[in-house]
Formats: C-alpha cells, sequence, structure tokens
C-alpha cells in the first residue's frame, strides 16, 4: 500500500497549524478576560478540591505557552526531520495526534480556568475548576483520537532498509557474534552530570535537616541512577539460540529465538521519530534498544512484532542471525 | 567480533578461536582497551567446553594480544592495534597471489609453511 503524498501537509496542519490557532484564540480570550482576574489566583489544589497554593494570574498564559505551543512544537520537531527525509511509520502519525491531543487539552484547561476566575474577589471564594480539567482531558483525548484516525494511514518506510544475504554456514561450522551498544559518551556524562547535581540537591537538604523532602531526592536519585544502568548499556549477541540483548547489569533482557525469526533487516534508525526518544522504548509494533540514530539490527518475530538494536556491525549480526534462522527452520526441535 | 569455528577442520578449535579474535583484531572491529567477552559466554554459544576458549585467551595473551586481569577478565592491549598496519600489506600481497592464480588458502599454506622454515 503506498504512503498518501500527503502525510507531511496532515502533519503541519494537525501538529502545528492547528495547535497555533488554538494558542492564538487562548492567548486572545485570555487578554480579553484580563483586567476582570484577580491579580491573584490558585496554583495548586489539595484531593480536597481546595485551593493550597498560589501565585500570579500570569500562570494562564504561561501554561498556554508551555502546554499549547512548547509541547507540541518539540513532537513536531522529533518528527518533521524524519518524515522530511521520506520515513513513514505508525509512530509518526501518533506523534502529530499527541501534538493536537495536548494542545487541545492544554486550551481547555487554561482558557477554561481563565474563564472560570472572571470577576472573582482577590482572596476568594475559588470556583470549582474539577469540571474544566475533566473537560480539557475528555476533550484532549477525544480530538487526539480523532487526529489519529483522520491522519492517512502511515506504512512502515525506511529508506536506508535492507536484507543482507545470509552467512554461508557450513553444516559443521558454529558462530557466535558479539557487540556492545551504549549511548554516547556526552549522553553518559549528561546523566553523570544530572546525577551529581541530583546528589548535591539531596544533601544540601538532608544536612539542612530537612527530611521530608531530602530522602525522597534521594530515594528517587537511586532508582534514577538504577534506570541508567538498565538502560544505556548493552551487550548483544547472535549465536545458535537467536539474538539476544543484555543490560550491563545483567537485567533487562531482550531475545528472539532463532525458531521465532521470521525476517531479519539492517535499518537506519530515527530515535525521535520512530520510537520518540532514546533508551528502552516501545514503538508501534516494536520494541528497540535505541542507543543512538544510525544503523541498526531489526529482527521480525513470526507474530510481526520487531525488535529494533541499534549496534555498530549490524550486517555481520544479521547476515548470521539469517544463517541461524534458516539452520532452525531446517531441523525443527522436538521437545522433551 | 565474529567468531566462526569449524568442527570438521583439523585446526583444533582452540586455534580456531584465537585466529577469528586475531583477525577481528587486525581488522580493527577489536580495539585496544575492548574487554573481550567472558570465556564461559563465548563457551556457551559457541557449544565448545569453557577450556578451550580459556585457552584461545591464552594463546593470545602469550602473544601479547590480550591482558589477563583480575576481576576484569581478558583486555585487549595496544599491540592488537598495531596488527591492523599489517591488513594493507595483506590485501596487497593477496591481490599479487589472485594475479598469479593463487587461492587465499593456497598463499596462506604457503606462508605458513615458509615462515614456519625460517623461525
Amino acid at each position: 500500500m503506498r504512503n498518501s503524498r500527503y502525510v507531511v501537509r496532515w502533519t503541519v496542519a494537525l501538529g502545528m497549524i492547528v495547535p497555533a490557532a488554538l494558542a492564538a484564540t487562548s492567548y486572545a480570550l485570555q487578554a480579553a478576560w484580563w483586567d476582570s482576574l484577580p491579580i491573584v489566583v490558585p496554583h495548586h489544589w489539595n484531593f480536597a478540591g481546595e485551593p493550597d497554593a498560589f501565585g500570579s494570574r500570569a500562570s494562564f498564559p504561561i501554561a498556554t505557552t508551555v502546554i499549547v505551543v512548547a509541547l507540541p512544537a518539540l513532537l513536531m520537531a522529533f518528527a518533521l526531520p524524519g518524515l522530511l527525509r521520506g520515513r513513514r511509520g505508525p509512530t509518526y502519525r501518533l506523534l502529530t495526534a499527541f501534538a493536537l491531543g495536548m494542545a487541545v487539552l492544554g486550551s481547555v484547561l487554561t482558557t477554561g480556568d481563565t474563564w472560570l476566575h472572571r470577576g472573582i474577589a482577590e482572596g476568594g471564594p475559588w470556583p470549582s475548576t474539577t469540571g474544566v480539567s475533566v473537560g480539557a482531558i475528555v476533550a484532549g483525548v477525544v480530538c487526539g483520537t480523532l487526529a489519529f484516525f483522520a491522519q492517512p494511514r502511515q506504512e512502515l518506510m525506511r529508506p536506508d532498509m535492507h536484507t543482507p544475504a545470509a552467512l554461508n554456514l557450513g553444516e559443521q561450522e558454529r558462530a557466535v557474534w558479539m557487540h556492545t551498544t551504549a549511548i554516547p559518551v556526552w549522553g553518559r556524562a549528561g546523566l553523570a552530570l544530572g546525577a551529581g547535581g541530583f546528589l548535591a540537591g539531596a544533601v544540601g537538604l538532608l544536612a539542612s535537616g530537612n527530611a521530608t523532602a531530602g530522602v525522597p531526592m534521594l530515594i528517587a536519585l537511586v532508582v534514577v541512577i538504577l534506570s541508567a544502568a538498565m538502560a544505556t548499556a548493552f551487550r548483544v549477541r547472535v549465536d545458535q539460540r537467536g539474538v539476544t540483548a543484555v543490560s550491563m547489569v545483567g537485567w533487562p533482557r531482550f531475545a528472539v529465538v532463532a525458531a521465532d525469526v521470521a525476517s531479519v533487516a539492517v535499518v537506519r534508525v530515527d530515535g525521535l521519530g520512530e520510537f520518540g526518544g532514546f533508551g528502552i522504548r516501545s514503538g508501534v509494533g516494536a520494541t528497540g534498544i535505541i542507543m543512538r540514530n544510525g544503523m541498526a539490527l531489526e529482527v521480525t518475530r513470526h507474530n510481526g512484532k520487531r525488535l529494533v538494536i541499534t549496534v555498530d556491525d549490524a550486517e555481520t549480526a544479521a547476515a548470521l542471525l539469517m544463517a541461524f534462522a534458516k539452520r532452525a527452520r531446517a531441523t525443527p526441535s522436538v521437545s522433551p | 567480533m565474529l567468531i566462526r569455528i569449524d568442527a570438521s577442520s583439523d585446526i583444533s578449535i582452540f586455534e580456531q578461536v584465537a585466529a577469528a579474535i586475531r583477525t577481528d583484531m587486525a581488522a580493527g572491529r577489536v580495539r585496544p582497551d575492548d574487554k573481550l567477552p567472558s570465556a564461559r559466554e563465548v563457551a556457551a554459544s559457541l557449544g565448545v567446553n569453557l577450556h578451550t576458549v580459556l585457552r584461545a585467551y591464552q594463546v593470545l595473551r602469550d602473544e601479547g594480544l590480550v591482558d589477563m586481569r583480575r576481576g576484569r577478565g581478558a583486555v585487549v592491549t595496544s599491540a592488537a592495534g598495531d596488527l591492523t598496519e599489517l591488513m594493507g600489506d595483506i590485501r596487497s600481497l593477496g591481490t599479487r597471489a589472485a594475479a598469479l592464480g593463487m587461492t587465499p588458502d593456497a598463499l596462506a599454506s604457503l606462508v605458513r609453511d615458509t615462515l614456519r622454515s625460517t623461525t
């Protein structure tokens, strides 16, 4: 099925033009109601629905800028480079729908809350914002869903995808291919810097006697460090059993057994556009170990699900895996 | 890194494993300061005895291509990097031999026999 010629146009229309229009409308309405707003408005509500933190009324246009302008723009920055280079796939469609859904949610939320606070005196009494919050979420989900299905379907299209020839393994031959893959050095440096800052913050809080904030921060730091260790460096292996990718700390582990390999390919991955980012990712119908952009090993199982691993020398890995898959097909194993 | 062994070959398995790693070093796929995978993993993947792989690693250590470090395993030395300099010579030799109608295997035998008799 050929992809529609209008994919980019739909993306720009739904992911950029509509959010821009929603932002413009929100700013205009908020400006019109500005003078009737109290200078100080609630910023946070507790579980009983009562305001427990306050701030400037400027929070409405600021929130509009973050949720209706910046966030959709970020998602479009993820999706457009790949799309403009001719890539297609269901994740791009999802990114666009998400951008529009967020824009709708944000504009209904901020403008609705502004509308609620018109004519309220300084200090209250404060209107209930629950209705607007619920309405914003519902509107966002509905519009985002509509935006997804309104767009033309995108069949996965990667210009640099190819299938190498299977390695010619003799009957008496055995082989193993091993390689490591990890996020680039600057990524690790950035994470270390962030962790260091977090640690300094936690230590500072604890030293000043603030355990209620310091302890959770320390716990959060440990969780972040563990997650980073599990998701930023992997050992990849292709052998008689199939393909396996294990995190450097031993877990998690991703594998496809040779008998379950339906097809193998070498592809060029667009991390942001196809998987929405880097690390251990979930795309539409695919699990990715995406350490960087560039050449990756893609294994498709018989159930259609794909495992994508960015790794150097993916060509050799693919050729070997194809040879083992062929072997596994030729000699079905008998379960004990 | 790719290790291929032929169980039906006359060359012993551990020599084949060492040769495969040496080739990867010469091709620059395995670089100085890289850590070789654990012998246990390689043995399990190839379906051979652990000590066979350990012997292959010891061969490479005796050649000065890896360092066996406690706790770290086999680490590739800088000497392995020097192997890449041989690749140019090997390729030009191969081209000349091919021009004479020699197969790579025939050339390898000739090199082996010649150098064995001179050392």
